[in-house]
């Protein structure tokens, strides 16, 4: 599901996670069908009042084995549609409807210098970290575009700049290299997508990355030193 | 047209600034906020370049089998692999005409969507 528009964010992250917290598959497909209806119906109102649009999906949510402040459905919903942007953004779907065919058993993901502009910034919004994105309501004057490699050392000062650009909103981005695939990253990130919104995984990222930058005085340390 | 600065990062975060010019529009399925943000981000096209791995890739079909959520067919799905998946989006009327024939019957469900 493309969520580029903001106000689709909200929206479907409530949908998916009711429908993820039901039972079973039956269970699932009536709820989905349900709301899907309940949003067509009273669209507009949805769209300007998200936290009316969580009122009727918890109402929908029912008596499952999940409450509804159990984090997990909340935080797999998340991940699911970031996966799904992320996907749509490095194959350059951006318009919609759209299909994506499965006629060759992989697609290709195009270069950057293959795309058009609108394109790669498409790809970069959807792509990105969302929960340190900008707030875009506040028409912010100044992006940072950060590509963090977690196995390289900087100093003090570094880490102190790094943190303020992370608070000021970043398009965030992990290099993916051998320090990425370490265990102890990827259990951090896991933690990181245990989290059921954005705001819990922005405050956890800040967290570790003001620790970070707290660690030591002196000398150049990483993001995996600091894990260690 | 609008003039804007933005932050420039390279991988290990060294920053400078750009201003550019911007002219948006055009048949972006983009709301107004996403539009802004594009208006700022241009700046940023030539560090992209190059920052991401331009490397070739691909992502594996099953990939998509995987991802696509499958609660708009009106059975299990489990294990399905569709020719084509539909991609949509809450708020485009496109989306939402293709839901509501799918709601009434009087359009088949694809047994996974985006």
């Amino acid at each position: 599901m493309n969520t580029a528009k903001l106000p689709d964010r909200e929206i479907a992250h409530a949908l998916i996670a009711t429908v993820l917290a039901q039972s079973e598959g039956t269970e699932q497909r009536r709820v989905f069908r349900f709301l899907l209806g309940a949003f067509m119906a009273s669209l507009e109102l949805y769209l300007n009042d998200p936290a009316q649009w969580r009122e009727t999906c918890l109402e929908a949510w029912g008596e499952g084995p999940v409450a509804p402040t159990d984090p997990r459905p909340w935080a797999q919903a998340l991940n699911g549609l970031h996966g799904h942007n992320g996907l749509l953004g490095w194959l350059d779907v951006y318009q919609t409807p759209a299909w994506l065919s499965m006629a060759e058993e992989s697609r290709r993901v195009l270069a950057d210098e293959d795309l058009d502009e609108a394109g790669r910034q498409f790809r970069m919004l959807m792509v990105t970290e969302p929960s340190l994105q900008p707030n875009l309501e506040e028409d912010p004057v100044r992006v940072h575009s950060i590509q963090f490699n977690p196995g390289f050392a900087v100093d003090a000062g570094e880490w102190t700049e790094l943190v303020t650009q992370m608070e000021e909103g970043a398009l965030w981005l992990w290099v993916e290299n051998r320090a990425t695939d370490s265990k102890l990253l990827k259990q951090w990130r896991a933690e990181v997508e245990s989290l059921p919104d954005l705001s819990s995984r922005r405050g956890y990222f800040l967290k570790t990355f003001r620790g970070v930058a707290e660690w030591r005085k002196k000398g150049k340390w990483s993001l995996l030193n600091f894990l260690k | 047209m609008l003039v804007t600065p933005a932050t420039i990062l390279t991988p290990q975060w060294h920053s400078g600034e750009l201003a550019t010019e911007v002219a948006c529009g055009g048949d972006s399925v983009l709301d107004g906020s996403m539009l802004r943000l594009i208006k700022i981000l241009l700046g940023l096209t030539l560090a992209w370049l190059g920052m991401v791995a331009a490397e070739h890739r691909t992502i594996p079909a099953e990939v998509f089998w995987e991802s696509g959520f499958p609660w708009l067919a009106s059975e299990d799905v489990a294990g399905a692999e569709p020719f084509e998946i539909p991609v949509y989006q809450l708020s485009y009327a496109s989306c939402l005409e293709s839901f509501t024939a799918i709601l009434k019957g009087e359009e088949e469900p694809s047994p996974l969507f985006f």
